[in-house]
C-alpha cells in the first residue's frame, strides 16, 4: 500500500513537471511568435503590461518568429538582376558567370558579385585569377551592370539595363 | 468549494488530453524518423566542414547565439572555440545520434544529441544570419530526451525483454504496438502545436502587411511573382522564374499558403483532417523547395508527429489477417535453450505486424504430432523448423532466412542471407551456433522431456 501511495506521488510529480515544461515551451513559442500582434501603442488598450516587449530574434533560439516572406509587393516592384563582364586587352566584352569561376549562383550573385563591388582587392585577385588561368586571357577591366526585371499584371517585363560598377586594373 | 471543484476539472480535463494512456509505438516510430534525419542532414550538408571553415574564415564576424555563448564559456565569449573542441563536440553529437537512434541509453543519449546538435547550429549561425528551417526540429529533440522515446524500439527496451524472459526460462509472444505510457502522448501533441503556432504566425504576418489588422495585399498576386522571380534567379530555380511570369499563378498560390497557415490548426483539433492536411503539407513545402529552393525538410520530417502509427499498423494487420484464408507461419522452436529464447524475443520484436505463430516444440510436441506426423522431435529439437501456410517446411538457416521474408523491418537483411553463396555458407554457420548451444536443466514445463 505504502509503494503504490510512493508511486502514485512520483507520478503527480512527473505529470507536474511535464505539465510545466509543456506550458513553458508552447507559451515560450507562442510569445516569440506571436507576441508582435499586441497592440502596444494603441491608446485604446491598456494591456501593455500583458505584451512585455521580447528581445529580438534569434535570443530565444529555436524559438523563433516567422515573418518569412510577409512584405507584400505591388505591382511594378523591381527585381535586380546583375550581371559580372570582364573587358580583355582588345577592348572586348565577356561575360563572367558562375559556370566560368565553378561556383554555385548563389556563391556567385552573393559572394562574389558584393565583393567586387566593395573593390576587395584580394577576392578580386583570386576570382580574375580563375578566370584569366582558364581561357589565357587577359583581364583589364571588370563591369557589373544590373539587368532588373518589373512585375506586371501582365508578367515579367524587361527594365531599363544599367552599368552599376566599373573598375579598370 | 465551487473553485476547487473548477480546479479539480480542469486537471482532469488536462490530465486526460496531455496524459492520456498512447502507444509508445508512435513516440519511437517519431524518434528514429526525426533522429535518422537530423543524422543524415549532419553528414549531407557537411556540418562539421562547415563549422570548422567558418571559425578560419570568419572569425572577425563572430556573434555567438545563445547557447553557444553557454557552451564555449571557458574561452571567453567573444573567442571562437578551437577547433578541437568543435570536432569533440560534433563527435560526441554523431555518436550520441547513432545511440539514441538505436536506443542505447535513449534519454541520456538523445539529451546530449539534443544538445550537440543545436550546438552546432547555433555556431553556424553565429557567423552571420540565423534561419528557420531547423529550429523546431532542435526544439523536438529536447522534447523526445525529456519522454520516454525508448520505452519500445530501442536497445534498451530490447536488453529488458530478453533479461525477462531468461530469468523466467520462457519465451511468451508479445506485441509491441499494445504497451502504452501515459506519458507517451504530450510530446507528440507539445510539437503539433508547436508547428500550429509557427503556421498560424507566418499567417498572420501576411495577413498583418497592408491596410488593416487583417489585410489582404499579400494575396494580391504580385507579391508571389515577386517572390518566385527573385528567388528562383538567386537559387537558379527555372520552374520559380517561369511559374513567377503568372499572375493568376501568384493570386492562387498566395490564397492557398494563407489558408493552409492559417487553418492548419483544425488539424489537431480535428485529427481526422491530418489526412488532407499532411498531404498538403508536404506538397506546399516541396512545392516552395522545387520552386525557391527554400529547404523546410526539417518540418516536413516533423509531419510524423500526426501520424497514428500504432493504429495504422493494427488496421493493416486486422485487414491481412481477415482477407488470408491460411494459417499464419508457425515457428517450432525448442523451449528449453536460452539462445532460442533469445532468439524467439529478438524476431518477436520485428513481428510488428503478428505474421508469425510461436510454438515451443516440446510443450506443443503432442498437437504438432497430430498435424504434422512427419516431424520428429529429435530434428525440431536440433534446429528450428518453419511449418509454412501451404503445410511445407523450411528447417534450420532455410526457416530464419524464410522468417526475415515475413518480417519487414528485418528485410535489409535478406541482401545478406541472399547474397551468392550464403546458400552454402548459412546452414554451416548456423549448424555450429545451434551445435553449441546449452539446453536449460532446470525443467520449466509439466511436459517437458529429460534432454
Amino acid at each position: 500500500m505504502e509503494s503504490l501511495n510512493k508511486k502514485t506521488d512520483n507520478t503527480t510529480l512527473t505529470k507536474l513537471s511535464i505539465s510545466t515544461l509543456i506550458v513553458g515551451t508552447i507559451g515560450l513559442q507562442f510569445a516569440v511568435a506571436l507576441f508582435w500582434l499586441c497592440p502596444k501603442n494603441h491608446p485604446a488598450f491598456s494591456s501593455r503590461n500583458l505584451c512585455p516587449a521580447l528581445p529580438a530574434d534569434p535570443t530565444f533560439f529555436p524559438f523563433l518568429d516567422y515573418p518569412m516572406y510577409a512584405t507584400a509587393r505591388y505591382e511594378g516592384v523591381q527585381i535586380d538582376e546583375k550581371f559580372l563582364y570582364g573587358f580583355l586587352e582588345s577592348g572586348t566584352k565577356v561575360p563572367i558567370t558562375d559556370e566560368e569561376l565553378e561556383i554555385s549562383r548563389y556563391q556567385f550573385l552573393n559572394k562574389v558579385i558584393p565583393r567586387v563591388q566593395e573593390k576587395n582587392d584580394k577576392a578580386i585577385e583570386y576570382y580574375v585569377g580563375i578566370y584569366e588561368k582558364k581561357y589565357h586571357k587577359k583581364l583589364v577591366k571588370l563591369q557589373v551592370e544590373n539587368h532588373p526585371r518589373v512585375i506586371t499584371r501582365n508578367g515579367i517585363k524587361p527594365g531599363e539595363k544599367q552599368v552599376i560598377f566599373e573598375l579598370s586594373f | 468549494m465551487k473553485i476547487k471543484k473548477i480546479a479539480f476539472d480542469l486537471s482532469q480535463r488536462w490530465n486526460a488530453y496531455w496524459f492520456q494512456s498512447s502507444p509508445l509505438f508512435d513516440l519511437a516510430v517519431c524518434r528514429i524518423i526525426i533522429i535518422a534525419f537530423q543524422l543524415g542532414n549532419l553528414i549531407v550538408r557537411d556540418y562539421y566542414g562547415a563549422m570548422l571553415k567558418r571559425g578560419e574564415v570568419a572569425a572577425l564576424n563572430y556573434n555567438p547565439l545563445n547557447p553557444v555563448k553557454w557552451l564555449t564559456f571557458p574561452w571567453g565569449w567573444e573567442q571562437v572555440p578551437p577547433n578541437w573542441y568543435l570536432s569533440l563536440i560534433f563527435a560526441l553529437s554523431f555518436i550520441s545520434g547513432i545511440t539514441a537512434l538505436i536506443g542505447f541509453k535513449t534519454n541520456l543519449s538523445l539529451m546530449v544529441f539534443a544538445i550537440g546538435s543545436l550546438f552546432i547550429q547555433c555556431y553556424i549561425y553565429s557567423f552571420g544570419s540565423h534561419h528557420h528551417p531547423y529550429a523546431l526540429l532542435l526544439i523536438t529533440l529536447f522534447l523526445l530526451a525529456l519522454s520516454p522515446a525508448g520505452g519500445v524500439l530501442s536497445l534498451d527496451h530490447l536488453l529488458r525483454k530478453l533479461q525477462t524472459h531468461i530469468k523466467k526460462q520462457r519465451f511468451t509472444a508479445f506485441n509491441l504496438l499494445n504497451k502504452e505510457s501515459e506519458f507517451a502522448r504530450w510530446p507528440l501533441l507539445t510539437v503539433q502545436w508547436l508547428i500550429v503556432i509557427i503556421y498560424l504566425s507566418a499567417a498572420l504576418h501576411k495577413l498583418a502587411y497592408g491596410d488593416g489588422f487583417l489585410g489582404t495585399d499579400w494575396m494580391n498576386g504580385y507579391t508571389l511573382q515577386y517572390y518566385l522571380t527573385r528567388d528562383g534567379l538567386r537559387w537558379g530555380s527555372d520552374l520559380g522564374v517561369w511559374l513567377g511570369q503568372f499572375y493568376i499563378v501568384g493570386v492562387v498560390f498566395a490564397w492557398i499558403a494563407v489558408i493552409f497557415e492559417g487553418t492548419f490548426f483544425l488539424a489537431v483539433i480535428f485529427p481526422q483532417l491530418v489526412w488532407v492536411y499532411i498531404p498538403s503539407g508536404i506538397a506546399f513545402h516541396t512545392g516552395i523547395y522545387l520552386a525557391q529552393r527554400a529547404p523546410f525538410f526539417g518540418l516536413m520530417v516533423l509531419y510524423c508527429v500526426f501520424i497514428p502509427w500504432t493504429k495504422l499498423i493494427q488496421t493493416f494487420t486486422r485487414r491481412q489477417q481477415n482477407s488470408s484464408q491460411f494459417p499464419k507461419p508457425e515457428i517450432l522452436y525448442d523451449g528449453l535453450c536460452p539462445l532460442c529464447i533469445r532468439s524467439m524475443t529478438v524476431l518477436c520484436y520485428f513481428d510488428w505486424f503478428q505474421r508469425l505463430n510461436y510454438t515451443p516444440v516440446e510443450e506443443e510436441w503432442t498437437s504438432i504430432q497430430k498435424t504434422h506426423p512427419d516431424l520428429s522431435l529429435d530434428a525440431c529439437l536440433a534446429e528450428m523448423h518453419l511449418i509454412l501456410p501451404n503445410g511445407s517446411v523450411r528447417k534450420g538457416f532455410f526457416a530464419f532466412r524464410e522468417i526475415v521474408r515475413y518480417l519487414p523491418p528485418l528485410w535489409p537483411l535478406l541482401i545478406l542471407l541472399y547474397f551468392p553463396g550464403a546458400s552454402s555458407v548459412g546452414p554451416k554457420i548456423y549448424t555450429f551456433v545451434a551445435s553449441n548451444r546449452k539446453r536449460l536443466t532446470r525443467c520449466s514445463f509439466d511436459s517437458c522431456s529429460s534432454k
